[in-house]
């Protein structure tokens, strides 16, 4: 079930909700629970078996680091969750990838597997993973009661598509949290301005794209641009979108998570981009890769090598495709560029240059990541940057006509402004109008996020494949 | 700051769950006038189809489909559109005047369809086979796009056919240009002509066949409809208030027997369709893989035999005057050779009357053998 949808926000949320507020505290994780349970069993009722695996894997592993002082015994069991951890997720993710690979490097041709990617597989076992790392390296205790842990991997706002919860930040609230109305409405409100950004402007924006992709062989190279610029807009729209109606369903339950995304098209360089772009993904590989192989407090050489092999990393988590390798070494080597060459000259730089040279190079990054076929990003490529085609024509004003204010809207979103704004007028004299005008706002927004979704059927979720 | 998002909060879970209460409530609809199609109903639960994802999917098609006031929220999005300056939608433009007119991509099959249509003449040699390739209101009316629009010339597809087909070629271009300024020559809210639009093909079709065209004044010409709105409305939900106006085109004391597969009339129209939603349906009873219409008026012996699409079931109805018998086949209902059918029947005259939008998609061209 994806968060944007009629069944979802008309029939499983409020039930939930109704029945997780009307028992005694001690039965709300096992209702949570249940209802998570359901919630994954709908997309997926033959997986749900391998995320109970993973939680029962990894929940007996931290008991048995919690019994185990000795060494070589914990180091085991680290060495073993990781290694079962990856490989369940390997298998399902990567296996036809590396077959395919091999059938074209050695000419062989094994049949491919075919399996379809269980949803959310990417979270889960890295939260499970996570967990027992944390419990290995002493910074949490080991959770002694089976239900808290099965919620804290199944936890339904962050299941599917992040952010990763680390069992550190939600551990406390598992045992004991404030479920108020407080918490409820603004957790609410955060999940209507999540479900505003997916419904009216990342889903907007992906119809655009689309539309521009399915003939982009006979537009002119505008379009084009226009093409990857609501790419752009679409993907951050979605997913950060997604963050925030987890990240308010959470404050609806009385967890408080990590914030995911900080206006990260804001940007001065890209190696602020990824400090603002899915946080809780950058953090993961640097607590959990780049420190332990030693950081940037080693020779420059194996700083660089421990920068690629992160980035080749975070690359590869994002799809089993090679596009998705080459996205993430092409900012690794930025990074390591930044870090070591362009840091002293792009301080000089005036701001306006240093956005405009973020904006690029984030852009030529979703190109690559928007085709997993080669072929294809050379075609387009080279008829974006204006070869083979026209620089602007009709087909440039069609479009642009038809989207400019969803783009002038995505743009202004992307930014801070709003909250700033929204920060000023709370100290001014009239911020009752301005409140009356975010309430109607809310309301006529929510009508017409019906009726995009009652109508749309294109309501395809991007996230899924990781 | 807080206080507003406990409103907010509290508003829109009173909303959510009056929203709830009423689709429980509300009596289920099983067809959409509006969309054509059947609605999803509750399904029932299947072990194998839950396994596999389709009784999800099915439910949750369900909940869509059967939201309270879910056309009313459909124009919503359309509205929304309209007004922050989107003027295509489902791949309709809003034009102006309160047209509706849908794109024309760029034709795909054109080269496959000349080639079984060749190979189709070549098979009937003896048979006189001409074409009609109608220009939609895409291009007659092009004039009306919004400022920006992309499309492909149906003028130069239609010329491309005509150019490589061995089948003669009739063009009803220019007469239609000429006569929009006159008569409103295709629907505002449906992708056919009108029956005006029809009337024009006619008389050029009758010019190239040496046949004495009717002239408008001697048609009883009746408004049967005032309330259609189309296939194009139903695509954007735009527009209800602009509705159409159906014509007939009918001689004083006509006498016909229009033979189905499964039913025999004397008349070439049906008017039950005009209290529907699909009023053009009203001309030849909406598509049949096979009608024989006899004019018992006419004792000229000339037979002619058409093959279709539905821009045809407005259209014959004029002709049919000027035939004694008049075979219509639609390759998309019917599976048997044609030219088992030509020969059986000794056709000499065949018509291919499609319009240049949906021929390139059409299923039914591309099995014409």
């Amino acid at each position: 079930m994806v968060f944007s949808s009629i069944p979802f926000i008309f029939f499983f949320l409020p039930i939930f909700l109704i029945i997780y507020y009307v028992v005694p505290f001690k039965a709300k994780n096992v209702i949570l629970l249940i209802f998570s349970l359901i919630f994954y069993a709908w997309g997926e009722p033959v997986y749900i078996l391998l995320m109970v695996f993973s939680s029962v894997l990894d929940y007996v592993n931290g008991r048995l680091l919690e019994k185990y002082e000795k060494k070589r015994i914990r180091n085991f069991i680290l060495l073993e969750s990781v290694i079962v951890n990856l490989l369940l997720l390997s298998f399902f993710k990567y296996s036809d990838f590396l077959i395919e690979s091999i059938n074209s490097i050695f000419n062989t041709s094994i049949p491919l597997l075919n399996l379809p990617l269980p949803i959310g597989i990417s979270f889960f076992t890295f939260q499970t993973m996570s967990y027992t790392i944390d419990v290995y390296r002493k910074e949490v205790p080991a959770e002694k009661s089976f239900i808290h842990f099965m919620t804290y991997v199944s936890m339904f706002p962050q299941l599917i598509a992040g952010p990763i919860v680390r069992y550190e930040t939600v551990h406390k609230e598992l045992e004991n949290r404030e479920i108020n109305l407080d918490n409820f409405s603004n957790g609410l409100v955060r999940f209507l301005e999540g479900l505003f950004k997916k419904v009216l402007i990342a889903n907007t924006l992906g119809f655009l794209w689309i539309s521009i992709l399915n003939d982009f062989t006979s537009f002119s190279s505008m379009t084009l641009f226009l093409g990857i610029l609501s790419f752009a807009f679409q993907i951050y729209f979605d997913f950060s979108g997604y963050s925030d109606m987890a990240i308010g369903m959470g404050k609806m339950l009385g967890f408080h998570y990590l914030e995911n995304f900080n206006y990260p098209y804001i940007s001065k360089s890209i190696t602020e981009f990824w400090r603002r772009w899915h946080i809780s993904l950058s953090t993961f590989f640097k607590d959990y890769v780049y420190i332990p192989l030693g950081g940037n407090r080693c020779s420059t050489i194996k700083n660089i090598r421990n920068i690629l092999i992160v980035w080749m990393l975070t690359g590869l988590w994002h799809g089993a495709s090679w596009n998705f390798i080459i996205w993430g070494i092409y900012f690794g080597i930025i990074l390591i560029l930044e870090k070591f060459v362009l840091k002293k000259y792009l301080e000089k730089m005036p701001n306006f240059l240093r956005h405009l040279y973020s904006i690029l190079l984030i852009l030529i990054g979703w190109l690559i990541f928007a085709f997993e076929d080669m072929n294809v990003l050379l075609e387009y490529s080279k008829r974006l940057f204006g070869f083979e085609t026209r620089f602007i024509d009709n087909d440039f004003l069609f479009f642009i006509k038809n989207y400019l204010v969803f783009i002038v809207i995505a743009m202004i979103f992307s930014t801070p402004i709003t909250r700033i704004i929204k920060e000023k007028i709370a100290k001014a004299r009239y911020k009752n109008i301005y409140n009356i005008g975010i309430f109607i706002s809310f309301l006529f927004l929510f009508m017409i996020v019906i009726s995009f979704l009652v109508s749309d059927t294109y309501n395809p979720f991007l996230y899924f494949r990781f | 700051m807080e206080k507003i998002n406990k409103y907010i909060a509290i508003t829109i879970s009173i909303l959510v769950l009056s929203f709830s209460g009423w689709f429980i409530i509300n009596p289920k609809k099983t067809f959409s006038e509006n969309e054509f199609r059947y609605l999803e109903t509750f399904p029932t639960f299947h072990i194998d189809s839950f396994l596999n994802g389709e009784y999800i999917k099915k439910l949750e098609n369900y909940f869509n489909d059967q939201f309270p006031l879910r056309d009313r929220f459909v124009e919503i999005k359309t509205e929304v559109f309209y007004y922050l300056g989107n003027r295509f939608i489902n791949d309709v433009y809003i034009a102006k005047d309160h047209f509706l007119i849908q794109q024309f991509a760029r034709p795909e099959n054109s080269d496959k369809i000349i080639n079984i249509l060749n190979t189709f003449k070549e098979k009937n040699k003896d048979v006189e086979i001409q074409m009609i390739l109608s220009p939609t209101a895409t291009s007659i009316y092009q004039e009306l796009l919004p400022w920006y629009h992309i499309n492909y010339s149906e003028k130069e597809v239609i010329d491309y056919y005509y150019k490589n087909l061995n089948i003669k070629g009739i063009d009803i271009f220019d007469i239609l240009m000429e006569e929009k300024e006159n008569y409103q020559l295709f629907y505002r809210t449906d992708h056919h002509w009108t029956t005006y639009g029809a009337y024009f093909a006619y008389r050029r079709y009758c010019e190239e066949n040496n046949i004495t065209p009717l002239e408008i004044e001697d048609f009883h010409i009746e408004l049967v409809s005032d309330d259609f709105l189309g296939t194009l409305y139903s695509k954007v939900f735009y527009g209800a208030n602009d509705k159409d106006t159906i014509y007939s085109f009918q001689l004083e004391n006509s006498n016909f027997t229009v033979e189905y597969l499964d039913k025999i009339t004397n008349s070439l129209y049906n008017e039950d369709y005009l209290t529907k939603k699909d009023k053009y349906s009203y001309f030849l009873d909406n598509n049949h893989p096979f009608i024989k219409i006899t004019n018992h008026n006419v004792n000229n012996g000339k037979e002619l035999l058409i093959i279709k699409d539905s821009y045809a079931n407005s259209f014959i109805p004029i002709l049919a005057n000027h035939y004694e018998k008049i075979h219509v086949i639609d390759p998309r209902y019917y599976n048997m050779p044609i030219t088992d059918y030509i020969k059986d029947n000794d056709i000499k005259n065949a018509l291919l009357l499609y319009n240049v939008n949906s021929i390139d998609t059409d299923q039914g061209v591309i099995t014409i053998r």
